[in-house]
C-alpha cells in the first residue's frame, strides 16, 4: 500500500532538512542532516533515508526551499521552488496561527518576520555579517574546544553572565580571550556569548521592527537552550520554540506543496535518490554580467540550470526556455572603420 | 483681572510682571552640534530664559542603546546621537536638533547632518517637539541664524541679540578651553586629530586621551575655533580643517600625530588616505586609530604603547 | 584610433558611446560593470569606501589593461563622497602606475575639457549631443514599455529579447535619423509581444542611489528579477529626466528639487545630497498613486541614502506602503537578494489579496 504524501526539502548553508507530510498536514517523517558542503549528496542521502524510515510513501508534490533551492529543485524535480522566508512563515502559521513575530536563526542567515492577522507584513534578513547567526556560535565553540551542545548546556549553568562585546566573530573572539585571561568562569563566558549573539541579532536584524508577542523562535540555533534563555532575558517575555523547530523551513515547504494543487508531480521518483547527478559550470559571455551558469545533468539529460541573471538560462528541467538575444556588448563592437 | 488675562501672554506685551510661566526646558543631545558649537546653545537658551538640558556623557550604555535603536548602517557618532536624543525625549519640552549644512563659508558639512532633524521627527523623537534651525554659514552668518532662532522662540529682538552675543563669546572661550593641552605639561607633545564630536566625546576619545596622559604625554587636540582654513579640493569643513592643520605643521612641533576615526564614517573613509599621504610627506610619525562600538581599553592601550615604543626606537 | 573608457550607466551607456563615437573617438564601455572589473576595483580601493567607487575604479583599471588611454567620468558637485571620486581614483591609478588619463564630464570653462582636448569644432561638437539626446529618449521609452510588458508576457523572456534587440539596433545607429527611426518603431515592436491583459501585476517603484538603480551588475538585474515575478517596476532614475532638469535649471532657473521638496514637505526639508530627497519624495508620491511597494537600493553605508532611512520607515508606516531596504557591498550574493525580493513579492501579493477581501481598493 502507498500513502500519499508531500515533501518539503530545505537546503540551507549548513544543513539539509526533509519533511514528509500527509495531505492533512501531519508530519510523517522529519530528517535533519548537517551538510558537508555537498548539497546534491545531502539531498540524495535524505531521500534514501526517507525510503528506509518511511517506505511506501507515494509522493504527490515536492517543494524546495533554502539558499540551495534551485539546485535541489532540479535534482528532485520540484513542483514549487519557494524562498525560505515564506516557507518558514507558512509552517509557523500552521502550528501557531496567533504568532506575531518569527525569529529564525540558521547557520549563516538569520531573519525576523513580522506577522499580523495571519499574514506576513514585513521581514528582514541579516546583511553580510555573520554576527547574529549560528556560525558565530560555531566558531566560538570551536575556539573553546567544546561542542555546540556543551556550549548550550554550559550556558544554562551561568549565574552571572559576563558581557562579551562583539559585532563580528573576530572582535568577539578577541574579547572572549580577554575575558578568559581575566579569569571569568567558563559558564559565564558561554552565556555571555549567547547574549552577544542575541544582542547582535536584535540590533542588526530586528532594528526598527515591532516585536510583538507571541514570538516563535525556530531554525537550527533554536535548539540551543542558552540562546533561548538570552532571548527571554533580553526581551522580558516568553518565546515559543515550536515542535519541529529544526526543520520548520522544510515543513513549511511541504505545506506549500500540499496546498498548491499539483495534479501531476514532477518528482523524479527513485531516480532523484539514486541517479548520479553532476554539475558543469561555464561562463555565459552574452552580456557584460558574465554570469557563471551551472548546468545540472543526469547522464546526458540536462535537468536544470542555475546562476543566470537574465532568464536566458532559466528552466527547472522543464525543457529549454526561449532563447534570449544577447545584450549588446559595446566592448566588442567599437566603431566600424570608415 | 488683568493679570489673569495676560497670564499666557509673552513677556513683551507686559507679561513680565505676571508670575513667570514655567520655563521651557530645551534638550540638547551631547553630540554633533553640541561639540561643533561648544557652549553656544546652553548659554543662548539660558539667556532667553529657558532651561537647557544636556544629555549625559557617552558611556557603554549609550553605545548599547544606540546600537539598538539606530539605523544599523549609521556611523558610530550618529548612533550615539540617536541614543542621546532618546535619553532626552520625554524629559524636556523641546529637543533641539539644528540642521547643520555648513559651518564655514564655502564649505559643506557631512551630508548626514542635513536630514538629521527630519530623521529625528520621523523616528526617535516622534513623540517630542523638535526645535530646529538651518545653520548654513555659507549663506547666513551664525549670529543671524541665532537671531532667527530667537524669533522662532518668540523672544524680543534685543534680548535674542544679547543672548547671541553672549553665546558666541562663551563659544570662543569654550573653543580655547577645548584646545588646551591635557596630560603632563612638558612631556612629549602629541596631536590628536579628528572630528570635534569624536575628539571630545567621552566614549570615543576618552580611552585614548587617558592612555596618553598616563604615559606622561602632553596631549593637544586640533582646535576648530580659529579662522577658516584655505580652500582645497576638500569641501567638508572639518576634514579640510584637519587637512589644513596637517599641511601647516612645523617640523618637530609634535612627537607624533594620532588620527581618531570612527567606524562607518563616510568622510574619513574617503580622506584618510589623503591625510596619511600628507603626513608622510611631512615626515611626522602618524598613527590612525579606528574606534568602533566594541572599543576595548586593552586594545587601545596596546596600540598606543606600540606607537610610543616605535617613536622611542626611531630616536 | 584613440580610445576612451566611459562610465557604466546601464542602458544609457549606449547613448553615451554614440556621442563619444561621433567625436571620432572609439568608446570602451559596457552596459554593466563586469564582475572582473569589480574585483579589480575592490582590490585596489580602500575597504571602507562605497561600492560605486570600486566599480568605477575597476572599470578604469580594466580599461587601462586593455590599452585604453583616456577615461571619462562625471564631475559631481554634490555633498557626498561622490565629489571626491575623481580625486581618489586618479590618486589610486597613479599609485598603481597606470597611464590612463581621466576627463571630467561637466562644464569646465566654456567647453568641456574633453572637447577642448580633442577640439572637434563647434558643429561636430553639437551634433553628437543631439544624437545622444535622441537615443536617451529612445532608451527611456523602451524601458518604460519593458517594465510594463515583462510581468504580463506570455512567453518567458520575450520582453528581454525585444528590448535587447532594440538596444543592439540603437547602438549601431550612426545618424540622428537612424536613431529616430528606431525610436519610432519601439512601441510597435513591443506591441508584438503576446501578453495577458487580464493580469493586474503588482506595481513597485525603485528608488535609491543612481549607480545601483542603473548598473545591472551592481543591482543584480533587479528590474528583471521583479518583472519575472509578475511585478511591474518603475525605475526612478531617468537620465532623460535628469538632463531635462539640468536644462530647466540653466534656461529657466527652475529646479525639480523644489517640486520634490514640496512633496516630501512634512518628512524631509532639505535636498540632503545624492538622490536621497528623490527617494523620499517618490516613495510618498508612489503611495498616493497606489503603488504596492517600493524597493530602496543603496550601497552599504551610503551617506545620504542611509541618512534618510528612518524617514523612509516613517513614510512606510504613515502612508501604508511597504518599503524594502536593500544594501549592497562587494560580498552581496545573488541568492540573498533573490530571496528577499521573492519574500517581498509574497508580502505584497498577500497584502493585495487581503485588501481585496475587505474591499479596500
Amino acid at each position: 500500500m502507498s500513502d500519499p504524501c508531500f515533501l518539503g526539502i530545505d537546503v540551507g548553508s549548513i544543513s539539509t532538512n526533509l519533511v514528509a507530510i500527509a495531505p492533512g498536514g501531519e508530519v510523517l517523517c522529519e530528517l535533519y542532516r548537517r551538510g558537508d558542503g555537498h548539497p546534491i549528496d545531502s539531498v540524495q542521502a535524505c531521500l534514501a533515508q526517507l525510503q528506509e524510515e518511511a517506505p511506501g510513501l507515494a509522493v504527490r508534490g515536492v517543494c524546495t526551499t533554502g539558499s540551495g533551492r534551485m539546485l535541489a529543485g532540479a535534482v528532485v524535480g520540484a513542483d514549487v521552488v519557494k524562498n525560505e522566508i515564506s516557507a518558514h512563515a507558512r509552517a509557523t502559521l500552521h502550528l501557531h496561527p496567533d504568532v506575531r513575530t518569527i525569529f529564525e536563526i540558521g547557520g549563516q542567515d538569520s531573519k525576523v518576520t513580522v506577522v499580523r492577522d495571519g499574514a506576513v507584513v514585513d521581514f528582514s534578513m541579516n546583511l553580510v555579517c555573520a554576527a547574529g547567526t549560528g556560525s558565530f556560535l560555531d566558531s566560538q565553540a570551536r575556539r573553546l574546544n567544546i561542542t555546540i551542545e556543551e556550549l548550550s548546556a554550559g550556558a544554562m549553568l551561568s549565574q552571572n553572565p559576563t558581557t562579551i562585546a562583539g559585532r563580528c566573530t573576530v572582535f568577539a573572539e578577541s574579547d572572549m580571550i580577554h575575558k578568559q585571561q581575566v579569569g571569568h568562569a567558563q559558564p559565564d563566558i558561554l552565556m555571555g556569548l549567547c547574549h552577544a549573539l542575541v544582542r547582535n541579532y536584535l540590533a542588526n536584524v530586528c532594528a526598527g521592527k515591532e516585536l510583538k508577542s507571541p514570538i516563535v523562535f525556530q531554525g537550527g540555533v533554536s535548539a540551543n537552550q542558552g540562546i533561548c534563555r538570552a532571548f527571554r532575558e533580553s526581551l522580558g517575555c516568553d518565546i515559543i520554540v515550536p515542535r519541529h523547530h529544526m526543520v520548520m523551513g522544510a515543513y513549511g515547504a511541504a505545506l506549500i506543496a500540499s496546498r498548491t494543487g499539483v495534479k501531476n508531480t514532477r518528482y523524479r521518483g527513485e531516480k532523484a535518490a539514486t541517479h548520479k547527478v553532476v554539475t558543469k559550470g561555464f561562463t555565459c559571455a552574452d552580456c557584460p554580467n558574465h554570469c557563471e551558469i551551472i548546468e545540472i545533468r543526469d547522464g546526458e539529460e540536462v535537468i536544470g540550470r542555475t546562476g543566470g541573471r537574465c532568464g536566458k538560462w532559466d528552466g527547472n528541467g522543464g525543457g529549454p526556455r526561449p532563447q534570449v538575444d544577447p545584450v549588446p556588448d559595446l566592448l566588442e563592437m567599437g566603431v566600424p572603420e570608415p | 483681572m488683568f493679570k489673569r488675562l495676560f497670564k499666557n501672554a509673552p513677556a513683551w506685551i507686559g507679561g513680565a510682571e505676571t508670575p513667570a510661566p514655567v520655563a521651557l526646558r530645551i534638550g540638547i543631545p551631547r553630540m554633533f552640534a553640541y561639540y561643533i558649537y561648544p557652549a553656544l546653545w546652553e548659554t543662548f537658551f539660558k539667556d532667553l530664559g529657558m532651561v537647557p538640558v544636556v544629555s549625559g556623557r557617552s558611556t557603554m550604555q549609550t553605545v548599547r542603546l544606540g546600537a539598538q535603536i539606530s539605523e544599523t548602517e549609521h556611523c558610530l557618532p550618529n548612533k550615539l546621537f540617536d541614543a542621546h536624543l532618546a535619553e532626552l525625549v520625554g524629559q524636556v519640552d523641546r529637543v533641539f536638533v539644528p540642521r547643520v549644512l555648513s559651518t564655514i563659508k564655502d564649505h559643506l558639512s557631512c551630508p548626514k547632518f542635513g536630514p538629521l532633524p527630519d530623521a529625528a521627527r520621523a523616528g526617535i523623537a516622534r513623540d517630542a517637539v523638535v526645535l530646529s534651525v538651518d545653520i548654513d554659514e555659507t549663506k547666513t552668518p551664525l549670529v543671524e541664524t541665532l537671531h532667527r532662532l530667537g524669533r522662532l522662540l518668540h523672544t524680543p529682538r534685543d534680548r535674542a541679540a544679547a543672548a547671541a552675543e553672549h553665546g558666541l563669546s562663551a563659544m570662543r572661550a569654550a573653543h580655547a578651553r577645548m584646545a588646551a593641552p591635557l596630560g603632563r605639561k612638558g612631556g612629549p607633545r602629541f596631536l590628536l586629530i579628528g572630528h570635534p564630536y569624536v575628539l571630545h566625546d567621552d566614549f570615543l576619545a576618552g580611552p585614548v586621551v587617558q592612555k596618553l596622559a598616563r604615559m606622561e604625554a602632553e596631549v593637544h587636540r586640533i582646535s576648530f575655533g580659529d579662522e577658516a582654513p584655505a580652500k582645497s579640493h576638500i569641501l567638508w569643513s572639518t576634514s579640510n580643517k584637519i587637512f589644513h592643520k596637517i599641511n601647516s605643521l612645523a617640523p618637530g612641533e609634535y612627537a607624533g600625530v594620532i588620527q581618531l576615526t570612527v567606524f562607518n564614517c563616510g568622510c574619513d573613509s574617503m580622506l584618510i588616505d589623503t591625510f596619511r599621504r600628507a603626513m608622510k610627506e611631512k615626515g611626522v610619525p602618524y598613527m590612525h586609530l579606528m574606534v568602533d562600538e566594541h572599543l576595548s581599553q586593552s586594545g587601545m592601550d596596546t596600540r598606543i604603547e606600540a606607537f610610543l615604543d616605535s617613536l622611542a626606537w626611531a630616536r | 584610433m584613440t580610445q576612451i573608457a566611459i562610465p557604466n550607466i546601464g542602458n544609457y551607456t549606449v547613448a553615451l558611446a554614440t556621442a563619444v563615437e561621433s567625436l571620432g573617438i572609439k568608446p570602451w564601455a559596457s552596459t554593466a560593470t563586469t564582475p572582473e572589473a569589480l574585483k579589480l576595483g575592490t582590490e585596489a580601493a580602500p575597504e571602507s569606501v562605497c561600492l560605486p567607487l570600486k566599480a568605477h575604479l575597476g572599470h578604469f583599471i580594466a580599461a587601462d589593461r586593455a590599452g585604453v588611454e583616456y577615461a571619462l567620468m562625471v564631475n559631481s558637485v554634490g555633498t557626498c563622497r561622490l565629489r571626491y571620486y575623481r580625486h581618489m581614483i586618479e590618486q589610486i591609478l597613479k599609485d598603481l602606475g597606470l597611464k590612463i588619463r581621466i576627463f571630467g564630464l561637466g562644464f569646465d570653462g566654456f567647453k568641456p575639457p574633453l572637447v577642448r582636448h580633442f577640439d572637434p569644432g563647434p558643429i561636430t561638437f553639437l551634433k553628437p549631443l543631439f544624437h545622444a539626446g535622441e537615443q536617451i529618449r529612445a532608451i527611456d521609452e523602451m524601458e518604460t514599455l519593458a517594465w510594463k510588458t515583462r510581468p504580463i508576457e506570455l512567453a518567458h523572456g520575450e520582453t528581454t529579447r525585444v528590448m535587447n534587440k532594440l538596444l543592439l539596433e540603437l547602438s549601431r545607429c550612426r545618424t540622428l535619423a537612424e536613431s529616430r527611426a528606431v525610436r519610432r518603431t519601439t512601441a510597435s515592436r513591443f506591441a508584438t509581444i503576446a501578453v495577458d491583459r487580464s493580469k493586474k501585476p503588482l506595481k513597485v517603484g525603485l528608488v535609491g542611489e543612481v549607480s545601483f538603480l542603473r548598473d545591472k551588475c551592481l543591482n543584480k538585474n533587479i528590474e528583471y528579477l521583479l518583472g519575472d515575478q509578475g511585478i511591474e517596476v518603475k525605475n526612478f532614475f531617468s537620465l532623460g529626466e535628469e538632463l531635462r532638469n539640468i536644462a530647466r535649471i540653466v534656461l529657466l532657473n527652475k529646479n525639480r528639487g523644489r517640486e520634490l521638496l514640496d512633496i516630501a514637505d512634512r518628512y524631509l526639508q532639505t535636498t540632503v545630497g545624492g538622490h536621497a530627497l528623490d527617494s523620499v519624495a517618490h516613495s510618498i508620491r508612489c503611495a498616493e498613486l497606489g503603488y504596492d511597494g517600493m524597493v530602496h537600493l543603496a550601497p552599504c553605508g551610503c551617506m545620504p541614502e542611509v541618512g534618510v532611512r528612518p524617514i523612509l520607515k516613517r513614510v512606510s508606516q504613515d502612508k501604508d506602503i511597504p518599503i524594502l531596504e536593500l544594501s549592497f557591498d562587494e560580498h552581496t550574493c545573488d541568492v540573498g537578494i533573490t530571496t528577499r525580493l521573492e519574500a517581498f513579492a509574497d508580502v505584497l501579493r498577500e497584502r493585495r489579496r487581503k485588501r481585496a477581501a475587505v474591499g479596500v481598493s
